[in-house]
């Protein structure tokens, strides 16, 4: 079910949901009409069509009827999902305007990736801050722990963006940030040196001590 | 009224939501989004109230057209809340890495619900409008396959070619009786066989399946049908033989239990 298969594993998909959606039980006679279609997929098929069975044979037995508990609580495997959805649509987005810039499949998304100079810099007079301090942001050279939620909201508020997707951006490994080259001065591309802590990244970003009492107030 | 689904079956025919479908989506549109809120809590399908999975993708693919974020966030917790009860039902924990592969499951469908109206299928998410447990078994059984885990439901390999075996197929005859009458004895008797059935090793499983599940002839001698012996690639001795040894550990685990 990847997004970047070949025509053929895309067939074989489109093969799958077929003997599915077809009937609840997939019976010889289906599958015969599926595989005379896509006969490449043989072996695939039958395998596919018999995993199918079993699982409605489950399904009449009862054997796992599950209730998800109400509430707004999601478990972190949820909330990892949401932040891939999030992840996803943004890159979509980012598609639709610039079709060459499509990330590969499970690639992390920048949300700050798409911005120009200028756009970059408005980034750091709405967020009441200073380029430097967006650049530590963009080029993840915050420790995350260190970032409280409130920080997250108002900067993803600011940059109008899922704050799911300022999140998955910042606390992601370091060093995979898509951060267009031209940002880059000889001396000035990313280090790859200790991440700083959110209050250090504050104090030595050349802010005033408003913008610094105001964001480790956050 | 929401607008027809664009997909068409292998015939030609546009797929169609079911009526019930239609109907909730319809209901759903009128709603302020406190009553959304409110049915979107109803968790237990037998509720009244619950709103179809079928209805929530439609939900979802109308508030990513629109850009509504706030039709989304609602929306989609409680569909991959429901999707992740789903898995831990089917994804066994004996696997080793059981979680891993549920969570990566259930991100990967998040991501198709992103990329609504684009990539290989584009118009794959009418599937999931129109019969959702169909579509998103079809999703899961994908991934455990890419995976190489697709023989997470049968025991570890072991046969010997053996002469002919002869053994009481009357245990076996019951799947399929239990699969087209629903009552509770029925249930409760394809639950047991599905306990058992699941014990046995896989080629044992796959011929049980093609033959008495889904109605293949064991073999024939019309070297153009489709036969579990030709499905299995073995001859229709070795499909017996499987069947009858399926149906001895059947057996004896009915009378365990």
């Amino acid at each position: 079910m990847k997004f970047t298969q070949s025509a053929d594993a895309t067939s074989l998909r489109a093969a799958c949901y077929e003997i599915s959606m077809a009937k609840d039980v997939p019976d010889a006679a289906l599958l015969d009409e599926v595989v005379r279609r896509y006969p490449q997929f043989g072996s695939e098929l039958t395998e596919f069509a018999i995993l199918v069975a079993l699982d409605a044979l489950r399904e009449c037995a009862g054997a796992h009827e599950v209730v998800p508990e109400g509430g707004d609580s999601v478990s972190p495997a949820v909330s990892r999902a949401m932040s891939r959805f999030h992840n996803r649509l943004h890159a979509e987005s980012l598609n639709a305007a610039a079709p060459a810039k499509k990330p590969a499949m499970g690639e992390d998304v920048n949300p700050f990736s798409g911005l120009s100079r200028q756009e970059f810099r408005n980034l750091a007079a709405r967020l009441d801050t200073t380029t430097v301090f967006v650049s530590k942001l963009r080029d993840r050279e915050i420790e995350p722990d260190t970032m409280t939620s409130g920080f997250r909201e108002y900067a993803a508020a600011e940059m109008n963006v899922p704050v799911e997707l300022l999140n998955a951006h910042l606390d992601a490994m370091r060093g995979s940030a898509v951060v267009p080259a031209r940002f880059h001065k000889a001396d000035g591309k990313p280090s790859h040196g200790e991440r700083q802590t959110f209050e250090e990244a504050v104090r030595n970003s050349g802010m005033t001590e408003e913008q610094r009492r105001k964001f480790l107030e956050l | 009224m929401a607008p027809p689904l664009i997909k068409k079956t292998a015939q030609g025919d546009l797929y169609s939501r079911p009526s019930s479908v239609e109907a909730q989506i319809d209901e759903v549109a009128k709603l302020s989004p406190p009553e959304l809120k409110a049915r979107l809590d109803v968790t237990n399908p037998k509720q009244e109230g619950f709103l179809r999975p079928e209805t929530l993708v439609h939900l979802l693919r109308q508030g990513i057209a629109t850009d509504s974020m706030k039709t989304f966030n609602v929306v989609l917790p409680v569909l991959l809340k429901r999707c992740e009860k789903t898995l831990e039902g089917k994804i066994f924990n004996f696997l080793p890495s059981a979680d891993k592969l549920r969570e990566d499951i259930l991100g990967q469908f998040a991501e198709l619900l992103a990329s609504d109206g684009r990539g290989d299928i584009p118009d794959e998410l009418d599937f999931y409008e129109c019969r959702f447990n169909s579509a998103f078994r079809t999703f899961w059984i994908s991934c455990v396959r890419e995976v190489g885990h697709s023989g997470q439901f049968a025991a570890v390999e072991s046969e010997e070619e053996l002469d002919e075996l002869f053994a009481d197929e009357e245990p076996l005859k019951g799947i399929s009786d239990s699969l087209h009458n629903d009552t509770p004895e029925t249930r409760l008797r394809m639950k047991q066989l599905l306990q058992a059935i699941e014990t046995l090793p896989k080629k044992e499983r796959d011929a049980v399946v093609l033959v008495h599940v889904m109605g293949f002839k064991e073999e024939s001698n019309d070297l153009d049908e489709e036969t579990a012996a030709t499905k299995c690639n073995c001859t229709g001795r070795t499909i017996r033989n499987r069947l009858a040894s399926a149906a001895a550990k059947l057996d004896r685990f009915q009378e365990d239990q």
